[in-house]
Formats: C-alpha cells, sequence, structure tokens
C-alpha cells in the first residue's frame, strides 16, 4: 500500500521535475537549435528605422560582410 | 563590438538592433517574474529608462545610446512589435555575421558582456573567431548589383514574386545554386569579385507613397534598375532605347501577400 502511494506521489511530481531538471531547454540551447537560424541558411528580414528616421533593410547590404548585435540600453 | 569595429570598420558594416529594455526602472523586481530572456530590474543602473510605450520613446532611447556610446555604426531600432527581435531568436544579447550572399555565417547567443566576468559565467560565446572567418574570406571590399546581377537571387526564398502590370513573375528556389524565375531555371554563376567596383547610379524608383532605392546598371541602350529590398532578382523597372520595356507595379515575399506598403514602426 505504502508503495503505490509512493509512486502515485512520484507520478504526480514528474511533470514539475520534468520542468526543473537539468534537460529542461534553455532559451540558448533553442537559439542553436533553430533550423532557420542555422549557419548557411537565408539570414531572416531585418527591415527598421535607423536614429535618423532612415528606412534600413538588410538586402541594402548585399554584397558585403555585416555583423549584427541585438540589445538594449541596459 | 567596439574591438572588431576597430578592426574591420572600414570593410565590413556594424549593425546594433535596439531592442526593448532588459532591464527598464519598471520592470519586475525579480528574475522568476520575467519573462525566459529576461526583463527584470537591475539595482544600480548607470542608466535610467522605462520600458518604451511607443516608437518615438524608443528611437530617442536609441539616439541617446548612440550619442553616449560614441558608437559610429548604424543603430537600427526595433518596431513596437518586436518583429525583427522574434525573427532573430529573441534573445536579449545575440549577435550573427552574415555573408555578402545574406546566409548567416556564424551567430552567438550571448555576446554583450564578453569582456565581463559575470557574462563568462552566464555562458559567454565570444566573438572572437570571427577575425578567423574574416581572415579567411580575403577581400572584403563590398561590390554590389552593378558588379553581379545574380546577387539578389542567391537571397530568394520560396513564393517570392513581382508584377509588372498584368504580368506576375515568380520565383521558386530549385535547389544548391539554382533559382528558378517564372519557372525557368537559373544556374547561378560562381561570383568572382570584380578588381575594380563596377560603376553604378543610384535612384529612387516612385510608387504610390513609396520611394525605393534602386540601382541603375547601363549596358548599351538598356538601363536596368534593380532594388535589392524587394523579391528575387529585384528588377523594378527596364527601359531600352528610351522606352519603358518593363516597370513594377505590385510585389511579395509570400504568396499573394503585397509587401509595398508604407512602414509603420508603431503597429501594436
Amino acid at each position: 500500500m505504502r508503495f503505490l502511494a509512493s509512486a502515485a506521489a512520484l507520478l504526480l511530481l514528474l511533470p514539475a521535475l520534468a520542468q526543473r531538471g537539468p534537460g529542461r531547454a534553455s532559451p540558448f540551447t533553442d537559439f542553436h537549435k533553430q533550423a532557420e537560424l542555422a549557419a548557411g541558411q537565408p539570414a531572416p528580414c531585418l527591415f527598421a528605422k535607423d536614429t535618423q528616421g532612415r528606412v534600413i533593410d538588410l538586402r541594402d547590404y548585399l554584397g558585403q560582410w555585416v555583423f549584427i548585435e541585438f540589445g538594449s540600453y541596459t | 563590438m567596439g574591438k572588431l569595429f576597430k578592426q574591420h570598420g572600414k570593410d565590413i558594416a556594424f549593425v546594433f538592433v535596439y531592442t526593448r529594455e532588459a532591464h527598464p526602472d519598471d520592470g519586475p523586481e525579480g528574475r522568476g517574474q520575467s519573462d525566459a530572456t529576461g526583463g527584470w530590474r537591475l539595482n544600480g543602473n548607470s542608466v535610467k529608462i522605462d520600458t518604451h510605450t511607443n516608437f518615438k520613446e524608443r528611437l530617442e532611447a536609441a539616439s541617446d545610446l548612440q550619442n553616449a556610446g560614441k558608437q559610429k555604426w548604424t543603430v537600427l531600432v526595433d518596431d513596437m512589435k518586436e518583429t525583427n527581435h522574434k525573427a532573430w531568436g529573441n534573445l536579449p544579447n545575440m549577435a550573427f555575421l552574415i555573408d555578402p550572399l545574406g546566409r548567416i555565417e556564424s551567430k552567438w547567443a550571448w555576446t554583450t558582456s564578453s569582456t565581463s566576468d559575470l557574462g563568462k559565467r552566464n555562458g559567454d560565446e565570444g566573438t572572437d573567431n570571427v577575425y578567423a572567418v574574416l581572415k579567411n574570406a580575403g577581400n572584403l571590399a563590398p561590390y554590389s548589383v552593378a558588379d553581379d546581377h545574380q546577387l539578389p537571387l542567391r537571397d530568394t526564398r520560396g513564393g517570392e514574386w513581382l508584377k509588372y502590370g498584368d504580368k506576375l513573375v515568380v520565383f521558386e528556389p530549385a535547389g544548391e545554386g539554382k533559382v528558378k524565375r517564372d519557372g525557368v531555371e537559373i544556374q547561378l554563376a560562381e561570383f568572382k569579385q570584380p578588381k575594380t567596383a563596377a560603376k553604378k547610379e543610384a535612384k529612387d524608383f516612385a510608387l504610390g507613397k513609396l520611394k525605393l532605392p534602386c540601382v541603375v546598371v547601363t549596358s548599351g541602350t538598356t538601363e536596368t534598375w534593380y532594388c535589392t529590398r524587394l523579391p528575387g532578382d529585384g528588377v523594378v523597372k527596364v527601359v531600352t532605347a528610351g522606352k519603358t520595356k518593363l516597370e513594377l507595379s505590385d510585389a511579395g515575399f509570400e504568396a499573394g501577400k503585397p509587401c509595398l506598403q508604407p512602414y509603420d514602426p508603431d503597429a501594436k
């Protein structure tokens, strides 16, 4: 009986353990697994205004190497 | 980024994409209350910025960032829907190296804190290998569609289309080194960088309220206008002996979905 109760409790805890365990995927792991962002794939669209208000498209840079960093002030 | 720019700023383009604030002063108190990729308040921030509520605030903050850091590279400001940030992986400090054909060469999940111990503890992925990649690339001098008319085609994805009046031209990638333009297969010739850049003329193509930046290439009596922002080969206009043979009326990156609309970064 005690064994059955322990087994039932373990089953109830399994989902929570799966989320907290070492195998839980982090955003960084997901980033490296994304097939569409793999080396050799066409870069995603990048279309935005610069600080002077000009609209810039990544395709404007076709023909040259581009280093792109994403981030914020803080 | 500063160290890389100092060494290669004359050869390659540097772009910083300013996103939502990772640690705004009006953000949640702890990491547990934030989402998976950040967004909680830090004590002792040297710069005090609240969460941007509109694009104007974000643009001003990005300008302050550029001026405070005296950054000479291009700073782009993501729209309020975080369209670019989400499309590229949605991490707070990620970076990418893009090759001249518009393809991802390398990527890093975490870079900004590459000089600090905190960054190293957080699994910092230093960008030191950029130097080796660029060294192997050899000549880094930029070229354009004037030097290689197939340049935009190499970046083409399935379903892209251009419309010239009643004529619809659809592009489909056909595999490695090939692309289909309106059902006709085009073999992409290996490009050899010219020793000197070809002459080109920059002109804007007006379509309604839009002004598309183009490169105009003249060969004999034929003038071809290319706009690399468009799908496929980006041919906007062809003029032969003074007569317009082809002129763009619509375009899209997905089947049936036009892309020629004014850009609204404040859209939510």
